[in-house]
């Protein structure tokens, strides 16, 4: 049994790495698509999460190659024309990337739900949902299936909730992260 | 699960974009803490959440996106459920995200959320006797929206950007509309008060001073009183309209005189590194602890191991930081920036100290001196005992159960939400 974790950005992390943990602290697998895996690192995600990235496939995909060519010839083509163009093609060629990447590599028979995690996912979520009319969807993770289960200690278990130091306040520098406000928030 | 066999009271709908989530665990705790402290006036309450999720700026995209969220959450063949969750507040809590596209005017914004929203309700609307919208665009408009025509409906406004919505001919017209229709509007503090009546002075009458709820009570008090001002610690974003520049201007003047003072910058912002920078060229850099931002509970730890809050802000609509210091027994020394010195009011001297806003390091300089002398007539159990009869879950609960109109049941019914639950 697993879940399927949706993001094309890192605008949700803590809530990505949030769900992840609750999930393998529970013995369930978890997979994130995502576009790559650097930023994941970066956000704290457990490196158990299975990642199915379609950078590199984006990257191969037809649209892209062309792109190349013209950025070769002319960069100001590239700039003024291509690039535009392309911002409005991307949400067509990930689902191209994630239809002939994720959706074969994926056993769907174990996936019991699918979380659509940021804004941009949206589009590919849409598509995934319509290909698998039985897979729960929501854009946060159900957690009363696994309400029950006891929690198992993990050893690598690092999430970006847990990021603050857990030492008592005295000087200790800590990195900057920029979704840790909410503090004196009068709005 | 609350008692279902109780008599049936009102019931009470509450819409708010802010509420903490797994996401944003610190947003919205305000809302929180007011929504849970009048559950006991209702039979039951439900809370609205239409979170922000931002998504691409090209329109094209942005339609795809709407288009997508539109066909899973709506229609025959819809997909997704929203389903309300229990929480230990003691209310039920829908979290509803709400595509948004950037750089748009908040009417924009306003319209998405009320896309998002309204397959969400059933029969297209809120079943309730009252709606309560937490800031006027969008929890107000959400009230105006949805609400059934003999709801009655409060509008709580603690927006720190109103300037900016007024300022937008659209979503002044939306705002307008919500003004309308509200029963009641309540502004966080008599500067918001003003502000408002003076934009919209038709309806002055129904706009009315009530803070939100802050759960003082549970504030953990520090465990030694205050002796000395040798640790200051300043608690928020790191930016130049919170005063923090001038903070560590202010700092590096006292510190010269003073081998033992400290200070700790906890929070994150655009100035964290300039300001680190900073405190390097003036001298005092393993003086000064820059400390990322931690989640509410574990604020008061680093308010115990410090000696006075530093709160030089230019301008605050509540200023709850200041609150949380005081409700834990520390000193402050904190500006006329709005709130403050309404939340402080009759303070000045007990609490703390009172200091004006200025670009001028040496106001807060001069304040820290002023307050070392007169630390003897400092009275913290007083302070605090004053914000609870103001701020207090109980005392904002009664304020707002006469505004909803709930008066009596009210003073029989109040009761912290854990014990009714």
């Amino acid at each position: 049994m697993s879940v399927l974790l949706l993001a094309i950005g890192t605008t949700r992390a803590r809530a990505v790495c949030g769900s992840a943990d609750f999930l393998l602290a529970r013995g369930v697998d978890v997979g994130l698509v995502a576009v790559d895996a650097e930023s994941w690192q970066r956000e704290g995600l457990d490196r158990r999460v299975t990642l199915y990235t379609l950078q590199a496939g984006e990257e191969r995909h037809p649209l892209n190659r062309l792109g190349r060519v013209v950025r070769g010839v002319s960069a100001a083509a590239y700039n003024k024309v291509f690039s535009k163009l392309y911002r409005l093609l991307r949400p067509y060629v990930m689902w191209r990337v994630t239809r002939a990447q994720v959706v074969r590599q994926v056993d769907w028979s174990a996936v019991e739900q699918l979380v659509i995690c940021d804004s941009h996912a949206i589009p590919i979520g849409w598509h995934l949902a319509k290909r698998h009319p039985g897979l729960t969807v929501g854009f946060e993770l159900d957690r009363t299936p696994y309400a029950d289960r006891e929690p198992v200690a993990t050893p690598t278990a690092t999430t970006a909730m847990d990021s603050t130091p857990a030492t008592a306040p005295t000087p200790a520098p800590a990195p900057a992260s920029p979704t840790a406000t909410g503090i004196d928030i009068d709005a | 699960m609350p008692d279902q066999s109780a008599e049936p009271l009102a019931r009470l709908a509450v819409t708010t974009p802010w509420h903490p989530t797994l996401q944003r665990p610190f947003a919205g705790s305000f809302v929180q803490a007011t929504t849970a402290a009048v559950r006991g006036l209702f039979d039951r309450v439900d809370l609205y959440n239409t979170e922000d999720w931002t998504g691409p700026a090209d329109p094209v995209q942005a339609q795809l996106v709407g288009k997508a969220y539109a066909a899973l959450t709506s229609g025959p063949s819809r997909r997704i459920d929203f389903t309300a969750r229990w929480t230990d507040e003691g209310y039920w809590v829908t979290d509803i995200p709400t595509p948004v596209t950037p750089k748009r005017d908040y009417a924009t914004w306003a319209h998405s959320h009320e896309s998002a929203l309204a397959p969400v309700l059933p029969g297209g609307r809120f079943e309730a006797d009252i709606v309560h919208g937490h800031v006027g665009i969008y929890g107000g408009w959400l009230a105006h929206r949805f609400a059934r025509p003999d709801a009655r409906i409060v509008v709580t406004e603690h927006a720190s950007f109103l300037g900016r919505i007024l300022g937008q001919p659209r979503s002044r017209a939306l705002y307008a509309e919500v003004m309308d229709r509200a029963d009641a509007v309540l502004c966080v503090s008599e500067k918001l008060r003003r502000e408002l009546a003076g934009e919209f002075p038709g309806h002055t009458g129904k706009i009315h001073v009530v803070p939100n709820a802050v759960d003082i009570e549970a504030m953990p008090v520090r465990p030694k009183p205050v002796t000395e001002l040798h640790k200051w610690i300043y608690v928020g974003k790191v930016a130049a309209a919170k005063g923090v520049p001038e903070l560590v201007e202010a700092f590096g003047v006292a510190a010269k005189d003073e081998p033992a003072l400290r200070l700790t910058i906890l929070g994150s912002g655009p100035l964290v590194d300039p300001l680190r920078a900073r405190t390097a060229e003036l001298g005092v850099a393993d003086r000064v602890v820059f400390h990322d931002a931690v989640p509410p509970q574990r604020v008061f730890e680093f308010l115990h191991a410090h000696d006075l809050l530093v709160h030089p802000s230019k301008s605050e609509t509540f200023g709850m930081t200041t609150v949380e210091a005081v409700g834990s027994g520390m000193p402050v020394l904190v500006t006329r920036c709005g709130g403050p010195e309404e939340t402080l009011g009759g303070l000045d001297g007990v609490a703390g100290l009172l200091i004006d806003v200025s670009d001028d390091p040496d106001v807060i300089v001069d304040g820290f001196r002023r307050l070392a002398q007169q630390m003897a007539g400092l009275d913290p159990d007083r302070a605090r005992a004053e914000l609870i009869g103001r701020y207090g879950a109980r005392a904002v609960a009664q304020r707002l159960a006469g505004i909803y109109g709930v008066g009596d049941s009210a003073e029989r019914n109040w009761a912290p939400a854990r014990e009714q639950a």
